[in-house]
């Protein structure tokens, strides 16, 4: 058979097809379970609290030390006086539960997971995909890692995928030489806070020259009303290798607010290739303040491909420092903000080194008086000859209540470089919904498609499988919206 | 500069003197604004580089204990005494009329031609205008007016110029009428020694204060200079001038103004440009020499079909700092606005841009487009770029580009393969950047005259 | 069918049709019958309206029905969106389509085919439904994995449109200049395409300012538009007449410029 076959079939309509299937109305993970905990701190954060999280971890002194720190630091440190100050202040930190431990320990056979938590992740999908085509899974719920597993070859091959806490006590020497060296805990107020209660995350160490081609996988899951989730995750590639992990985010729909804080840090040594997925799908109660930081070294290559759907507020900067000669680093980045959300997301590079490129490609819709900001910072220090950087934002307006911002910032410090930043804002075009509806398609769908269509440069770098899904959240926050 | 001229130096300047440095006869609502403000700039914080809008730009090498506002300039002179300043108006050409005020010899001079007066035109220094009856109203009613707007930036410095502006002009165009040459506003600010730099620099405070009033379907065309004479023992330390222009429905003005200051002046510059219906203001900034140049360039489209097309060309050189920021601030439906600015640096010159496109909920079918290159010229340049986008209608056309590169090899290349050498081809290549923006420039004098002082600041050993 | 049948027979009725864009009035009285069956050539200026016609047909939400009635298949359809139009049988083929950006055309034509036919319909046989419409108008494999007329030359987005009609099958085929930016090979191809939409069931209404894609569409009538009416009707002969005389000799104004061949 000729290409026709191939294209229909393999290329995006099979995409589409399955986006299209059972489609529902309503934020779909919003479901809760019932609280069955081995342990749930009291609201509001203290030392001792931070304490009891280190000792019922049984971490080494040189960690609780780190936490103890962190706490000071974050008691001390301001809250950020820009971004949506507003919102911000609003987060009661004194009401928020810092530590929530749900079953004894991470199981690698899905039977050994408790029914109850086994039954939520089994609605989420978590083992199904694991089947289909990841290469080794993390599921974290509340504040511990509850499942987790990994192909035996990858292991073989001396891959270390562990939830952080496994991580820590099984390879120290590993991770006390990684830990927070990309994101001190001064860095921000955030950092700081995660730094003092984290708990779960992922641990990757990939070994020189190993390639994971299919990708790892973490799912998140806040379970109990005013949770605070502050997982933390390291990921090591060292010389020549490649990992891409993926992690996707979801919590019940409460009426009350809870915060999801994490700390990501990605070392990529000369020559090492690290992809960083996320899909987050926060339910519209949750403060996603999240920092993520990668350091690049010479040759290295550094992608964070982010998509940010859910949540009440997000704030999140991912993060590539270019550090070494001819590193490349990319953030990839969709956003999408209903009625009262705000996505505050951008990047930012900083070009350390000469021969170092980066491209940034932002795209955001807002609808129903939702706002989209892109904050974004390019910096080039001096001697960092032949640097070259492409930002491209474009958004997207659905109706007049909604809102947009461009807020990059470039600072170039060295002559040999160059430097392009293009930004646009528009609407739906109302050429293209009528040619769209001339062929029969509804307002809706007409819309829906030009949104996909917005979003194809993201959706096409995602597994099959996640552009399916993530087609089908688009779909959903588009029926009805426009009349 | 004679002593009485000057004041008391700002930071000693006690309210009840805040009055007392002007003429006895200014109307009283004038007065209450000075103490009012003064009082205000007493509390208001000296912005620091941590506030957004100064970000980079740094103040607090400025004493304040060192600096004497000026008096309202008394004596007049019949012909402009700077050589240099008189060069400039020649290659501008024919003037409606001429009003400088020249703090080297501590003298102004104003000169008027047949049309000003047969059309009914003002054009009158601001002291004088205030004095006057009908002028007076006019300017009491649009202070009114500013007062009842929101969103003007009352930071350190504007509440400053408020309280201690005694310079200044006004102009003020009756509706339906069309001046054919320009008025032109020249400030000659004393140079002080080559290599004094703003943090060494004493004496003088400037506060021009200038106001233009354009009536509905009037057009205008107005020329600001604000340069240093060639020698002089003094420096001007702080020119902080505010300029505003009131453009009513189906009015149009070109405006360009030029800053040719020496490396002991810090220029803190702040012009907002009111547009009304169907108004239009088309306005040219060119930044060449000045120790600091902070300048805000604010264009308020109030009211629908207004149109505002805003160009900048700044050529860094020595230790000087540039920060520029344009604001075009969508009101009303159906507006307009195009922004390019670009920014050459040579030596450690450095250079902040900041674009703002603010687009209100009911501005709908906006189009506005903002353009900002940098060219690095040397190692040591530093460019920074902060174009931004704040949208709060569906229905527009916003788009913004900014670029950051050193001059393009293949170009260079190019010209030096024909025989040209390296600096003569760079030199080509940053003319060439600065003409795509001189070539959009309405009032052809203007162009002349910045092309002219773009290249002899182009040759300048490069 | 008999006579007693002919208004079952009836495809597009519009009696006295007024037409406001932003307050200036294009159409000023157009009548116009098409029945099933008929190819109906709408000639004209540029400027003279016919273009308005056809976006009026569709619905274009900037195109305000001031006076009049535009019945198709006796139903008024002036107050319907687009897509009910669409769904009802009349497609219309755009004289300049818009791109539609990460979209793809294969996922775009099924989308449109299902959405058509109210069902969706098993991969396997649209995908031979598309090959066969495919290869009718030369149109390239590669063109499936790009987006919809996105970079498309002048040629690629007439066959597309041609293509989109053909997998619609509409009873009342609108053709805004489809013959502009053809060369004559693919004037061929894409006339071909617009005669295998034609049927007894169906009617055909083609604009167009040339008479060359008539050579290959043959009309029963062909129409001339002026000033935002039809202000003469006729044969096929008609076009003839027009092409060798100009259209002063219909509208009987003074030449502005030379007719062209």
């Amino acid at each position: 058979m000729s290409k026709v076959d191939e294209s229909t079939e393999s290329k995006t309509p099979s995409r589409d097809e399955l986006a299209l299937e059972g489609i529902g109305t309503d934020y779909k993970y919003g479901f809760r379970d019932e609280e069955d905990y081995v342990f749930k701190s009291g609201r509001g954060l203290t030392k001792e609290i931070v304490t009891k999280i280190s000792q019922m971890k049984k971490e080494p002194q040189w960690m609780l030390d780190f936490r103890l720190k962190a706490f000071d630091i974050f008691m001390k440190k301001p809250m950020p006086t820009w971004g949506n100050c507003d919102l911000l202040n609003d987060i009661d930190f004194q009401n928020i539960f810092y530590y929530i431990k749900p079953s004894i320990k991470g199981e690698k056979n899905w039977e050994d997971v408790p029914d109850n938590i086994k039954n939520t992740f089994d609605r989420l999908g978590i083992p199904e995909a694991e089947r289909k085509f990841l290469a080794g899974v993390t599921a974290q719920y509340e504040s511990e890692v509850v499942y987790h597993s990994i192909r035996e070859d990858l292991e073989q091959q001396g891959v270390i995928f562990l939830d952080m806490d496994s991580g820590l006590r099984e390879h120290e020497e590993i991770v006390r030489k990684h830990f927070a060296t990309v994101i001190p805990a001064a860095d921000n107020k955030f950092a700081a806070l995660n730094s003092a209660v984290w708990s779960g995350g992922s641990f990757i160490w990939v070994p020189e020259g190993v390639k994971v081609e299919i990708p790892l996988q973490a799912y998140f899951r806040i379970n109990a009303e005013n949770m605070g989730q502050f997982e933390r995750t390291l990921i090591i590639a060292e010389p020549g290798s490649f990992v891409h992990y993926i992690e996707g985010c979801t919590a019940p729909v409460y009426s009350s607010d809870s915060l999801h804080s994490a700390v990501v840090e990605l070392i990529a040594k000369p020559g090492a290739h690290i992809r960083y997925t996320t899909i987050q799908n926060w339910s519209r109660n949750v403060y996603n303040l999240v920092t993520k930081r990668a350091v690049a070294h010479a040759n290295a290559k550094v992608e964070w491909v982010d998509g940010n759907l859910g949540s009440k507020l997000t704030m999140k900067y991912p993060a590539i420092y270019l550090m070494g000669e001819k590193a490349h680093g990319e953030v990839l980045s969709i956003a999408f903000a209903g009625e009262d959300q705000h996505q505050d997301a951008g990047a930012k590079i900083i070009h350390g080194a000469p021969d170092t490129t980066s491209m940034i490609v932002s795209k955001s819709i807002s609808k129903n008086g939702g706002r989209t900001s892109y904050r974004g910072l390019i910096k080039v220090y001096p001697d960092a000859k032949n640097v070259k950087s492409s930002v491209k934002c474009d958004a997207l307006l659905l109706d007049e209540k909604s809102r947009s911002d461009t807020y990059p910032t470039m600072e170039v410090d060295e002559k040999e470089v160059s430097i392009e930043h293009e930004a646009t804002v528009s609407k739906v075009g109302e050429e293209q919904l009528f040619y769209l509806m001339s062929r029969g398609l509804s307002q809706d769908e007409a819309t829906a498609m030009i949104v996909n269509g917005f979003f194809e440069p993201f959706t096409k770098e995602l597994p099959l499988e996640y552009a399916v899904e993530l087609n089908r959240l688009i779909q959903l926050e588009m029926e009805g919206s426009v009349g | 500069m004679s002593e009485q001229a000057k004041g008391p130096q700002v930071s000693t300047l006690a309210k009840d003197q805040v009055g007392g440095l002007f003429a006895t006869q200014e109307p009283q609502w004038l007065k209450e604004r000075r103490l009012s403000a003064w009082e205000s700039y007493l509390q208001a914080p000296m912005p620091t580089v941590k506030n957004e809008d100064w970000r980079s730009t740094t103040v607090n090498k400025l004493d304040l204990g060192k600096l004497y506002p000026v008096k309202a300039l008394t004596k007049q002179e019949a012909k402009i005494q700077s050589a240099k300043l008189e060069a400039s108006l020649e290659k501008i050409g024919e003037a409606a009329a001429v009003y400088m005020e020249d703090y080297a010899t501590s003298t102004f001079h104003i000169a008027a031609s047949k049309e000003i007066a047969e059309k009914k035109i003002t054009v009158l220094p601001l002291a004088q205008a205030l004095a006057a009856e009908t002028t007076a109203k006019d300017l009491e009613k649009l202070a009114a007016l500013i007062d009842a707007k929101r969103g003007v930036v009352q930071d350190k410095f504007t509440l400053m110029n408020t309280a201690l502006s005694a310079s200044g002009l006004y102009v003020h165009i009756p509706k339906n009428t069309t001046v054919t040459a320009p008025v032109v506003m020249a400030l000659n600010l004393p140079a002080g020694a080559a290599d004094k730099a703003v943090e060494s620099s004493e004496n003088l405070a400037v506060f021009p204060k200038v106001i233009v009033h354009v009536e509905a379907n009037s057009t205008l065309k107005f020329v600001s200079l604000t340069t240093a004479s060639e020698a002089s023992s003094e420096t001007a330390a702080l020119v902080n001038a505010v300029v505003e222009f009131h453009v009513e429905a189906g009015a149009r003005v070109e405006v360009a103004e030029v800053t040719n200051l020496t490396p002991g002046t810090f220029f803190v510059n702040r012009v907002r440009a009111y547009l009304g219906r169907d108004a239009q203001i088309d306005f040219t900034t060119a930044g060449l020499g000045g120790g600091q140049v902070k300048s805000d360039l604010e264009t308020v489209l109030e009211d629908r079909g207004a149109q505002a097309a805003v160009k900048g060309i700044v050529l860094g050189a020595g230790k000087e700092h540039y920060a520029y920021n344009t604001i075009a601030d969508h009101k009303a439906p159906d507006t307009t606005s195009n922004i390019v600015f670009r920014v050459a640096l040579k030596d450690s010159s450095t250079s902040i841009y900041q674009g703002n496109v603010v687009v209100d909920k009911v501005a709908q079918r906006t189009d506005a487009y903002q353009s900002n290159k940098n060219l690095l010229l040397s190692r040591a340049a530093k460019a920074d770029s902060i174009p931004k986008l704040e949208i709060l209608a569906d229905d527009v056309k916003c788009s913004h580009g900014a670029t950051v590169s050193p001059v393009d090899r293949d170009q260079l290349f190019y010209l030096m393969s024909r025989g040209l050498t390296r600096s003569q081809s760079e030199e080509l290549i940053v003319t060439g950047f600065f003409q795509q923006v001189l070539d959009l420039i309405p009032i052809s004098g203007v162009k002349d005259l910045l092309a002219e002082l773009a290249a002899s600041r182009i040759e300048d050993k490069m | 069918m008999t006579a007693s049948n002919s208004n079952s027979k009836r495809i597009l009725e519009i009696i006295d049709l007024h037409v406001k864009v932003e307050d200036k009035e294009i159409l000023k009285g157009v009548n116009l019958t098409i029945n099933a069956g008929e190819v109906h050539a709408i000639m004209g200026r540029n400027g003279s309206g016919k273009s308005t016609l056809s976006y009026t047909v569709m619905g274009h939400p900037r195109y305000k029905v001031t006076g009049g009635q535009m019945l198709y298949k006796g139903q008024e359809i002036s107050e319907m969106s687009p897509d009910e139009r669409c769904k009802l049988g009349i497609s219309l083929a755009f004289q300049y389509p818009v791109a539609i950006s990460g979209v793809s055309v294969s996922n775009f034509l099924r989308k449109i085919t299902n959405s058509k036919r109210g069902k969706e319909i098993p991969v396997k046989e649209f995908r031979q439904e598309l090959k066969a419409a495919m290869a009718k108008l030369g149109v390239k494999d590669e063109f499936l994995s790009r987006y919809v007329n996105d970079g498309f030359s002048g040629g690629e987005k007439k066959r597309l449109e041609i293509l989109q009609l053909s997998l619609l099958k509409p009873s009342l085929a609108v053709l805004d200049e489809t013959d502009s930016g053809l060369d004559i090979d693919a004037l061929k191809t894409v006339s071909e395409g617009v005669n295998a939409l034609a049927s007894d069931e169906t009617a055909i209404l083609l604009i167009t300012h040339y008479q060359r894609m008539l050579d290959y569409v043959q009309p029963d009538f062909v129409h001339v538009f002026q000033d935002g009416k039809i202000v003469t009707s006729g044969g096929k002969e008609l076009a003839l007449e027009l092409e060798s005389r100009g259209y002063d000799w219909v509208t009987g104004e003074p030449a502005s410029e030379p007719a062209k061949v």
